[in-house]
């Protein structure tokens, strides 16, 4: 009997201590403790541009997206890039009449990279070795052909991809938004023929416009403010081991750029395009028929064919 | 007895884990809106985002982990057509009033897919986790949207859009005297700032 007490007396000091640790706060605040903060910087405002833009349509979707299936992707993708890389790099050194060394500096080599292939910067992969080292680049254009210079390449960064596939598990969810717009310089310049008049109504035709296609998806997809507390993440980490929560941004950067192209597939196959003119003319219908107090009727050609 | 009890607790258990249960992020829908949202002005802004995160023994510093990347938003600010009513528009003999809806950030594109790592350490035990730098990246988005509002493009927006809608309505034939108002902002202390509303 009096072991019992002892053992419920020993059980209950137990609980005690252990509540008055973690009230202290011992071993969680003041001994170890882990801080992550956003350092201040400055917001700089670059430009203000002045536009006319109507946006017309927006499709807000969420994708899973693996690492695995990011590098399919690029290895799908190497030819067609490398034909771009080809066009812009190679062959118009080749048919230089100053020659191609002097055509391909390194500073001009990075300069062309960065600003022509802005997105393709993103595939840091694809292009370390041109970003890293131009004149490596250089000389391999110069002492191969086209064609070797593009397979030995080619051939290369395929076993990159492949080596980087396989050890991979990391998968997001992704939620972002794709918008479609007009530039109503644009809309002005396709209207075919005004003041089609028949009874009241007023037809108005337009040719066949073709939105502007944006997708972005931004740290918030649902930004948390005063009104909504909980807020939405762009990006949600589904599956990661120890390795690769680890910050690792070119693989990160691969896999944001590839949701971001899913997204917009997903946008397009569901008909954007087509809810984007919808969407446009009968905006534009409701504008003018109240600015005017008249019937106005937005007909595409299609629609009007 | 014993075993009503234990089944009571049981349930009293369950019931006050599920009432502890967080309640879910804002509800959201999957597809597609229309909307007519006219952008007049479109601003670059630049942002050096600094995360860094350090460890602590005894309130030393045992390690520091950072991330900088250079970081574009693209902010287009404008107005939503569709909030026009039918009223905000009057015409007289000799001049025309039209009331559009408060100017508002339409659009704000803060990419991460399009950040630039400039500098990246880990330090002893510290690394960035992925969760701590999306942490981060909306932290600064965040700012941004705050910071929009201290700009003063309140009125270079609306500018604009008087400019558009007066050739807009010249464009119609209007002859007479245009006269263009704005309603108020949702909130006047943050006029810019785009909320998500459900419609």
């Amino acid at each position: 009997m009096k072991r019992s007490y002892i053992i419920v007396a020993s059980a209950a000091l137990a609980v005690l201590i252990l509540l008055a640790i973690k009230l202290s706060g011992i071993f969680t605040g003041s001994l170890f403790s882990t801080q992550v903060r956003l350092e201040r910087t400055m917001n700089k405002l670059d430009s203000i541009l002045e536009v006319e833009e109507l946006i017309s349509t927006e499709y807000y979707g969420e994708v899973f997206v693996t690492l695995k299936d990011a590098y399919e992707d690029l290895k799908r993708q190497l030819p067609v890039l490398y034909g771009q890389l080809e066009h812009e790099l190679v062959v118009p050194a080749l048919n230089d009449s100053t020659g191609p060394a002097l055509r391909f500096s390194p500073d001009s080599c990075r300069s062309i990279l960065s600003r022509k292939y802005a997105h393709l910067e993103t595939y840091r992969t694809l292009f370390w070795g041109y970003s890293r080292n131009p004149d490596k680049v250089l000389g391999d254009l110069l002492n191969q052909t086209q064609d070797e210079f593009i397979k030995t390449k080619l051939d290369r960064l395929k076993g990159i991809v492949k080596s980087q596939q396989t050890s991979s598990k990391l998968s997001l969810i992704a939620r972002g938004k794709t918008r479609a717009y007009f530039n109503l310089a644009t809309v002005k310049d396709s209207i075919l023929s005004a003041h089609i008049l028949e009874r009241d109504t007023t037809y108005i035709h337009l040719g066949l416009l073709s939105p502007q296609i944006v997708t972005a998806i931004n740290p918030w997809f649902i930004y948390r403010n005063e009104q909504i507390k909980e807020g939405v993440p762009g990006y949600q980490v589904v599956n990661k081991d120890a390795g690769q929560d680890r910050m690792n941004y070119r693989r990160i950067q691969l896999l944001r750029v590839y949701a971001e192209k899913m997204l917009q597939e997903q946008a397009i196959e569901l008909g954007l395009e087509e809810r984007a003119r919808e969407s446009l003319l009968s905006t534009l219908e409701g504008l003018l028929n109240m600015m005017t107090g008249k019937t106005v009727v937005f007909k595409d050609v299609l629609e009007a064919a | 007895m014993l075993k009503k009890t234990f089944a009571i607790l049981l349930i009293l258990m369950l019931g006050a884990a599920a009432c502890s249960k967080k309640p879910d992020g804002a509800q959201w829908v999957s597809g597609f809106r229309n909307v007519a949202k006219l952008a007049t002005l479109e601003i670059q802004v630049h942002k050096i985002v600094n995360i860094e995160k350090q460890k602590r023994f005894l309130g030393i510093t045992t390690g520091t982990a950072s991330q900088v990347v250079s970081s574009r938003a693209t902010v287009k600010i404008g107005i939503d057509l569709n909030e026009l009513k039918p009223g905000d528009l009057e015409i007289k003999k000799d001049m025309i009033k039209l009331t559009l809806p408060p100017v508002k950030v339409v659009d704000l594109i803060y990419p991460p897919s399009q950040f630039e790592l400039l500098e990246s350490k880990s330090g002893f035990l510290a690394s960035l986790t992925l969760a701590e730098i999306e942490k981060g990246y909306q932290d600064a988005e965040t700012d941004i949207r705050m910071w929009l509002n201290n700009l003063g493009l309140q009125q270079t927006a609306e500018k604009r859009n008087i400019q558009f809608f007066t050739n807009f309505l010249r464009t119609l034939g209007y002859e007479r005297e245009i006269y263009i108002d704005f309603a108020p902002a949702d909130n006047p202390h943050m006029p810019l700032i785009s909320y998500w509303r459900e419609k």
